[in-house]
């Protein structure tokens, strides 16, 4: 009987990354693709998304969920980019340029994102989310009219012929591959970007000594009781802005590694979907909007793109069509996070009710067992 | 214990390591830019403008031991370097290799190197302003809004009726115009 429950559990607990499991597993084999090329595009994925989607745990562990605000971060290191190659400067010089530059932008953003969810407790992610779209609206008055007639640009290749603005798309030639290729270590038949995953390593060891020191105790506080820390004299208030603060510095970086790796940008929608894929990701790795580590966000960039890589060949090949694949993209994306949403707004539900009846007289065993849970989950 | 931390000497050291930040900011943003600052050099074996000196007949140029580019007389190729100072080796025909160092000005993107300028020992390298460059095929000439808007008013070479538009069925064609399908002919001008 207990084991049948643990079981049960178990699959509520698991239900997202099983389910997705299930699916990746089964797409597989009618996409076509040889094991080898699905594995190399893991490597180089990991490199290219495991970054921003590290982005995202601080504010969980600061309990204010998905960070969807992260794309302002992003947009910040698009801005650092596109000076890097008006300038001209050339391989990781380039990027390290992008990512000073952008980083006082992406400190005031954080800052000023951090406020705004401050005064939307409790709704943070929905904030978060339409906060992107509002600073979307400057990023593009900046990039589209001041760049150019009040921002000086040097480079006429970026620069629309009107004379400002920046073109749609720019070629990243001048920084592409340059981090992942800076170390780059064959294996096969398999190429690894070790100078990447060095970098996302060192931001793992950062998150890992950061949850130790008296801020990363106090973020933990935080995100378990706001009410609780207030009263034991944590600055909620304070910690949770530097909480956004840091994701959405991390996120510049972010964004940075990961145009590295695609050698274009889409100067106006390249971050739309950046804070999208990276929640879809961490969900799809088993985390949820209170319970995030490190092995989530692997877990779920290896499964997300699995599906992504094999999608388009499978839809092909089911139903003659690779676009089919291709919306499946878009829907697994969205579907993920509602599915994830939904299932801790159900689990956050029953646990409640669990509590009270217990708290009614009803079964204490029960409400104990719900209230150890709520526990695990803040963990 | 709140007055150590707030004591001026404390406040001070806060303020110099702050300040000492920002340097090292700084300092760094301008190492990477000076060092990582892309540029294109044109390497030039044509004779000198006052044709005084004379362009070398065949020879070999390497830049900072990229792969050795062949010249012959009247030639021109292309090499992208990184960083103000560099290092050039140059094997004429039948002869020993020869180096040279150069500095690049920091605002130039494109310079012209002349290598029978450098081998005679004046000054080699100027800027090189290349020539307007057509836009790209299909880009338009960003009057066009509606990236921003899809309901903007569109060019005007999009909108009917006005000056370079295509010509609308059944309105009157402007003299030296070609008729549209179905409209009155424009009267003949002698």
């Amino acid at each position: 009987m207990s084991g049948k429950r643990s079981f049960g559990r178990f699959l509520r607990e698991n239900a997202v990354i099983l389910l997705f499991l299930i699916i990746t597993v089964a797409a597989i084999k009618p996409s076509g693709l040889s094991l080898v090329y699905i594995g190399q595009e893991m490597i180089t994925r990991l490199g290219r998304d495991s970054f921003l989607v590290l982005a995202l745990l601080l504010p969980i562990y600061a309990g204010m969920g998905l960070n969807f605000g992260m794309t302002l971060g992003a947009m910040a290191g698009q801005f650092g980019l596109i000076l890097a190659i008006n300038y001209n400067i050339l391989g990781v010089n380039g990027l390290i340029f992008a990512a000073l530059v952008s980083l006082p932008v992406s400190l005031l953003m954080g800052y000023v994102c951090g406020a705004v969810l401050n005064k939307a407790k409790g709704r943070e992610m929905v904030t978060g989310y339409i906060l992107a779209f509002f600073v979307n609206g400057i990023y593009q008055f900046v990039v589209l009219y001041m760049m150019g007639s009040i921002i000086p640009v040097r480079s006429r290749a970026i620069v629309l012929s009107r004379g400002y603005g920046i073109r749609n798309t720019l070629n990243l030639d001048s920084v592409r591959l340059s981090l992942d290729n800076l170390l780059a270590m064959h294996a096969g038949p398999f190429t690894f970007p070790i100078a990447t995953f060095l970098v996302i390593a060192a931001l793992c060891v950062f998150i890992i000594w950061f949850k130790k020191t008296k801020l990363g105790q106090d973020m933990r506080a935080v995100g378990y009781d706001m009410h609780v820390a207030e009263a034991s004299g944590v600055p909620v208030d304070r910690t949770r802005i530097i909480a956004i603060i840091i994701s959405t510095v991390l996120a510049t970086i972010g964004q940075i590694i990961f145009m590295q790796n695609m050698g274009n940008m889409a100067t106006y929608n390249a971050h739309d979907q950046t804070s999208f894929f990276a929640v879809a990701a961490i969900l799809v790795g088993g985390a949820s909007v209170k319970k995030a580590t490190i092995p989530n966000v692997f877990i779920g960039v290896i499964l997300l793109h699995v599906l992504f890589v094999v999608s388009p060949g499978a839809g092909q090949k089911l139903f003659g069509e690779a676009m089919i694949g291709e919306y499946f993209r878009q829907f697994i994306g969205y579907g993920v996070i509602a599915l994830s949403l939904v299932l801790y707004a159900w689990r956050t539900r029953r646990e409640t009710e669990r509590l009270r009846e217990g708290l009614r007289g009803g079964n204490m065993a029960a409400a104990n067992a719900a209230a150890a849970a709520g526990e695990g989950e803040a963990k | 214990m709140s007055g150590a931390v707030n004591s001026p000497n404390t406040k001070n050291r806060r303020l110099l390591v702050r300040l000492g930040l920002l340097v090292v900011y700084f300092g760094l943003m301008g190492f990477v830019f000076v060092t990582g600052k892309g540029h294109t050099l044109i390497l030039d074996n044509k004779d000198s403008a006052d044709g005084s000196i004379k362009a070398i007949e065949s020879l070999s140029i390497s830049v900072d031991g990229q792969d050795p580019i062949d010249l012959s007389a009247g030639d021109r190729d292309m090499a992208k370097v990184k960083g103000q100072g560099h290092k050039v080796e140059i094997t004429v025909k039948d002869s020993q290799m020869v180096q040279h160092r150069l500095t690049l000005p920091l605002e130039e993107e494109t310079l012209l190197l002349s290598i029978p300028k450098l081998l005679a020992g004046q000054p080699a390298v100027i800027p090189f302003v290349p020539l307007d460059v057509a836009p790209p095929a299909g880009e338009t000439n960003g009057n066009n809004n509606a990236f921003t808007s899809p309901d903007a008013v569109p060019d005007a070479a999009a909108v009917p009726g006005a000056p370079g538009a295509p010509p609308v069925p059944g309105a009157p064609a402007a003299p030296g115009a070609p008729a549209a399908p179905g409209a009155p002919a424009a009267p003949a001008v002698p």
